[in-house]
């Protein structure tokens, strides 16, 4: 693509060139870090399952609704786009790279490296600081891999969808706002209002609510088998996966129509 | 050489620009002119693909979306803060230079170039209004671009700053280079610019030299300053049909529509006799306020002939 590579080197040394971006891997790698220390010491002693496994390789996983790696990603997304229309980046950076869909492929793609990296290397960290801990390596059974996989998947599509959504909406509180918000107070009270009698009938559009479904991605054992129960892991991540394709293409187009 | 084509832009019912057509040739620096809010920064922005609008810009015969190597083509500076505040003056421009495989050897040459090699570590978040500009000017500066374009870069400089800036400006575009300086600050364009192109609301006023453009909006007088300056100026009207006598104080007057030697030997004929016998040009100042009195966007209410007003009505 016409003004890729260029666009490539600039966004690479883009990041590298901001303090923020330090600063957001090393909460991922700390917070990760201290989370997983925390859950190894609840467990020391007993056998470590592949389910708390999977927990302690995480994070936290599925358990929180904001999955730590994910979240952190996703608030790199938003700052890589949302620096741009803060401080008037956009223009210099169209005038180095006018071609504007190679500007977001090459922005997203070494986000997703960033983000992909950062998250193996942490799971990779929690293992070795659960090894101190419980004196067990963390089981890796199949149930494990795909749930550490999906944890991988997850947090890249966070991390797109922050810059997705910055994209569409060009400014960075708004789109934090709505990334913590959504997850930690919309969704749980939309799931909490089917428990009322009145409001049963909200229960079928609980299930596809798109937060939630993401961190199926992360369960392990493998979540409902999709035949009137929970969603599957595969279910759940193409429901995430469509809002993120969604906000991601909105985003898309309106930064490559509009004016910068 | 830069040709823009039909370029027009509408914000809502607000019509910016409306079907502009200029060029900028090289080897001159052109000032590009207009009262605030004539939409010259809008029609920066549409010349770069910046913003999204009708007809098109091309540079040496390219539009600027397909230059191969844009930075090395063409160097612009839009906005004077345009940079993230803890990322040193060196790591933006090197992150600039990276789109262009710039070597970073370059990013110390400009910054020493504009004054900044000093600060080239520092983070920019307290740089004055100048030092921002001339950060946004080594950026342009990185790729030694043969175009330039420019949107009000003398502001915020201090005077050394602004002659820095007008002597490197001639000296680029007498080197073969194409150079558009947009600005609003008259008596720095008529020192820099050689070349006009005038806006008002968006339409194009006037385009070409400076001189031109200072000829067709203005008319020049002549001073005569006589102890008979009501003789002469009776004799001017019977002798001169249409001429304009503007008096100035007791013993002088400005004539239009005549030239010096015209009112010179009249007065001979008549023995009148002339202390001052003058050309008055008028400045790039005057010509702009007559070619855009009508074209302003905000204009205070009255000016100068409501202050007039009042004063006579005071005196009254």
């Amino acid at each position: 693509m016409r003004g890729f590579d260029a666009a490539l080197r600039l966004e690479w040394v883009r990041l590298l060139t901001l303090r923020s971006t330090f600063l957001v891997v090393l909460l991922a790698f700390g917070l990760g870090a201290a989370v997983a220390v925390v859950i190894a010491a609840a467990v020391r002693g007993e056998p470590l399952d592949p389910e708390v496994g999977a927990v302690v390789l995480t994070s936290g996983g599925a358990l929180v609704p904001l999955p730590l790696a994910a979240v952190l990603m996703a608030v790199l997304g938003v700052l890589a786009v949302g620096h741009d229309y803060r401080h008037g980046l956009v223009r210099p950076l169209l005038a180095a790279v006018p071609q504007r869909s190679a500007l977001v492929l090459a922005r997203l793609y070494v986000m997703t490296g960033v983000a992909a990296v950062v998250t193996v290397l942490s799971m990779v960290a929690n293992a070795g600081l659960a090894f101190l801990v419980t004196g067990e390596r963390p089981p890796l059974d199949a149930g494990v891999l795909r749930a550490t996989g999906g944890y991988v998947l997850l947090v890249v599509l966070w991390t797109w969808l922050g810059a997705g959504a910055t994209w569409l909406v060009r400014s960075t509180p708004a789109v934090l706002t709505g990334l913590f918000l959504v997850p930690l107070l919309v969704e749980p009270l939309v799931q909490g209002l089917t428990e009322l009698d009145t409001l049963a009938w909200l229960a079928p559009v609980a299930r596809w609510l798109p937060f939630a479904a993401g961190r199926t991605m992360v369960l392990t054992p493998s979540p409902g088998d999709g035949a009137g129960g929970d969603l599957t892991a595969l279910q759940g991540g193409l429901v995430f996966a469509a809002l993120v394709s969604v906000v991601l293409a909105a985003g898309w187009v309106r930064f490559a129509t509009s004016d910068a | 050489m830069i040709r823009a084509r039909n370029l027009d832009k509408s914000f809502g019912r607000t019509h910016a620009v409306r079907d502009l057509t200029f060029e900028v040739r090289p080897g001159v620096v052109t000032g590009f002119l207009g009262p605030k809010g004539a939409g010259k920064s809008t029609t920066l922005r549409l010349m770069l693909d910046l913003d999204k609008g009708g007809g098109e810009t091309r540079f040496d015969g390219v539009r600027y979306a397909e230059l191969e190597r844009p930075l090395r083509e063409v160097g612009c500076v839009l906005d004077v803060r345009s940079f993230h505040p803890t990322r040193t003056a060196r790591d933006h421009l090197r992150m600039l230079a990276a789109a262009a495989s710039i070597p970073a050897v370059r990013v110390d040459e400009v910054l020493d170039l504009v004054g900044l090699g000093e600060v080239a570590g520092h983070r920019p978040r307290g740089f004055s209004l100048g030092m921002a500009q001339r950060l946004g000017l080594a950026a342009a500066l990185l790729g030694d671009p043969h175009t330039l374009i420019l949107d009000e870069p003398a502001n915020g400089l201090d005077p050394h700053g602004i002659q820095w800036l007008r002597e490197f400006l001639r000296a680029y575009a007498d080197a073969g280079r194409t150079v558009l300086v947009s600005s609003h600050q008259l008596a720095e364009m008529a020192l820099m610019a050689e070349d006009l192109v005038v806006i008002g609301r968006g339409r194009l006023i006037a385009a070409g030299p400076v001189d031109d453009f200072v000829g067709r909006f203005t008319h020049q007088s002549v001073v005569v300053r006589s102890p008979e300056v009501q003789r002469l100026g009776t004799v001017l009207r019977m002798s001169f049909v249409g001429v304009t006598i503007v008096p100035e104080d007791e013993t002088t007057i400005l004539v239009e529509g005549l030239r010096t030697e015209q009112v010179g030997d009249l007065a001979a004929a008549h023995a009148i006799t002339l202390h001052e016998l003058s050309v008055r040009t008028a400045s790039l100042e005057q010509a702009f306020l007559e070619a855009t009195g009508g074209d302003v966007e905000y204009a205070a209410a009255g000016g100068r002939g409501q202050a007039r007003a009042a004063a006579q009505r005071e005196s009254g």
